[in-house]
């Protein structure tokens, strides 16, 4: 806890309390700005919890996504021991992502997905496939690139 | 962007709501339609601008070095790089025609199958030829000199040229800190660093400050005094380009291209079928192109730029997929299409809005590539709002050879 002084000598350095604001806020924004979604795989086995990229999904930009699973009905625990493919298809052009997404399973078990790359504008529809084997289960989520 | 609206859009309000105040300035029936410009649309118009500075290409570590320049601009007009002493790279990429040379397919030194694109603004591009088969500025500009059917003087010929001649040779010390070499161990490395001098001095070909840059600048800025000064039928030629047309689906950002590789059922030239393999073949060759960013001649093969290759889809869907080509410039370069198919843009905006001949590709199915159906008045405003994206050339001292020495 901080002295009334030193708070004071704080405050008389305005460019440093300036400083500090604008650092700590902007951090605080960036972290606030990753919306996280929840999606339901379509089996109904998982929840996969999917933090969105930070500034939102763009045009024309390796993009990255955190995304931790979860059992329908238990979302506290990440389920461990899962694979995770994710694609992206444009079902208006009949086309997918011209690269494949980079995968990193982490210690906690979610997942670290990089280098998500939508080129066109328009509809995209991501997949998400969570393995468990010998089962397969599909979330998908759709996502308007502006 | 999503905090900049706002405020965009509160200069908008004050500038119309003083707009009595001063006397116009432009036409009012411009003034008229970029009053009424929704969100929407000047969000998208934004998104094609501003040509901000291209992305550093680590893979070439003389990209921005002025001795390097020097010396790519002497060979880029020096004939002595064709096997026939009659060609140099300007021979397809002319300053007179914006860095492309006007015809269909280019004829330096036989028949070859693809159309020459301009290179202004090159820079910007990811990957290079119509099938993307290169990854880099420098990996494209060696190719035509290794080419038989281009100028074909070859890796060894550039290296013993770049010995021999006592100018070329003290230039590229100047660039690269050590004197050329056409020992069949060194000639390799000679040559790939004379095809990275000429990159630098093709990255530096940049043309910006359109009309259209004009306009857009000036709605960011919410002075819609200035705005209002962009051609009535461009802006709505504009709105059906980032609208109802929806040629920015591939035409985006602000390069005017995606980057990457489509087809749109353009009939080859002589008619059939597709015979180009496009983008499906050239990630192959991308691939085995020993001058590729991750290769043994790159200054960075485990840059995040070089792997990218490392990434790329190849799939039976790409089969005839050619680059989007940028538009900035693109009055100024016709004919157009990966063949030169189409001799003015009035063609290529009648084949967008008829289909006229189209064949059938693997890609982009019907529900996309519809035929536009655009009236006379469409297409005419497509086509004034396209000819406002002529840029301003690059200095004049890098459009032309360098004096020879006294």
């Amino acid at each position: 806890m901080p002295k009334p002084r030193s708070l004071l000598r704080l405050c008389a350095s305005s460019v440093a309390v300036v400083g500090l604001a604008l650092a700590s806020g902007s951090s605080m924004r960036a972290e606030d700005a990753r919306t996280e979604k929840s999606v339901n795989s379509n089996g109904g086995r998982y929840v996969l919890h999917v933090k969105e990229p930070e500034g939102g999904f763009v045009r024309g930009k390796p993009l990255s996504l955190e995304v931790r699973v979860t059992r329908a009905g238990d979302p506290s625990a990440t389920v461990p021991g899962l694979g995770l493919v994710v694609d992206a298809d444009m079902p208006e052009h009949l086309h997918g992502t011209n690269r494949v997404p980079r995968i990193q399973r982490r210690a906690d078990g979610s997942f670290l997905v990089e280098n998500l790359y939508l080129h066109m504008p328009g509809w995209w529809e991501l997949f998400l496939d969570v393995v468990e084997s010998p089962w397969t289960e599909r979330a998908q989520m759709r996502v308007e690139i502006e | 962007m999503t905090l900049a609206l706002p405020f965009l859009f509160a200069a908008l309000a004050a500038q119309v709501a003083g707009a009595g105040d001063v006397a116009p300035k432009a036409a009012e029936p411009a003034r008229r339609l970029v009053d009424q410009l929704d969100a929407t649309q000047v969000q998208r118009i934004l998104r094609h601008g501003p040509l901000e500075p291209a992305p550093p290409d680590p893979t070439n570590r003389v990209a921005t070095s002025d001795a390097a320049a020097h010396l790519g601009q002497r060979l880029f007009y020096d004939t002595r790089l064709s096997l026939d002493g009659n060609h140099s790279c300007t021979s397809c990429h002319m300053t007179s025609r914006a860095f492309a040379d006007g015809l269909d397919l280019p004829v330096p030194a036989g028949a070859s199958e693809r159309h020459s694109p301009t290179i202004l603004n090159a820079v910007y591009q990811r990957w290079f030829f119509w099938d993307g088969r290169a990854d880099s500025l420098w990996s494209q500009a060696l190719q035509p000199i290794e080419n038989p059917r281009e100028l074909g003087i070859g890796r060894a010929g550039l290296a013993r040229l770049l010995v021999e001649d006592t100018r070329l040779a003290a230039e590229y010390r100047a660039a690269f800190d050590e004197a050329p070499s056409a020992a069949p161990e060194d000639s390799d490395r000679t040559a790939v660093n004379a095809a990275k001098a000429i990159a630098a001095y093709e990255a530096r070909l940049v043309s910006a400050d359109s009309a259209f840059d004009r306009f857009a600048a000036a709605l960011r800025a919410g002075d819609l005094d200035a705005a209002a000064r962009y051609p009535e039928d461009a802006l709505r030629g504009l709105l059906l380009f980032t609208g109802r047309a929806n040629c920015r689906s591939c035409h985006a950002g602000p390069l005017f291209s995606d980057g990457e590789f489509h087809t749109i059922g353009m009939p080859p030239k002589g008619g059939g079928k597709l015979r180009d393999s496009g983008r499906f073949r050239g990630i192959e060759l991308l691939r085995a192109d020993p001058f590729r960013g991750s290769g043994p001649w790159s200054d960075a093969p485990d840059s995040e730029r070089a792997r990218e290759v490392e990434s790329l889809v190849q799939s039976p869907e790409q089969w005839g997929q050619v680059r989007t080509p940028s538009l900035r410039n693109v009055a100024r370069t016709a004919p157009y299409m990966s063949q030169g198919q189409m001799a003015s843009l009035r063609d290529v905006l009648h084949y967008y809005s008829t289909l006229d001949g189209a064949v059938a590709a693997g890609h982009h199915g019907e529900q996309v590539l519809k035929p536009l159906a655009l009236s006379d008045g469409e297409r005419a405003d497509l086509e004034a709002f396209l000819r406002t994206l002529d840029g301003v050339d690059p200095p004049a001292a890098l459009m032309k050879p360098l004096p020879k020495a006294r």
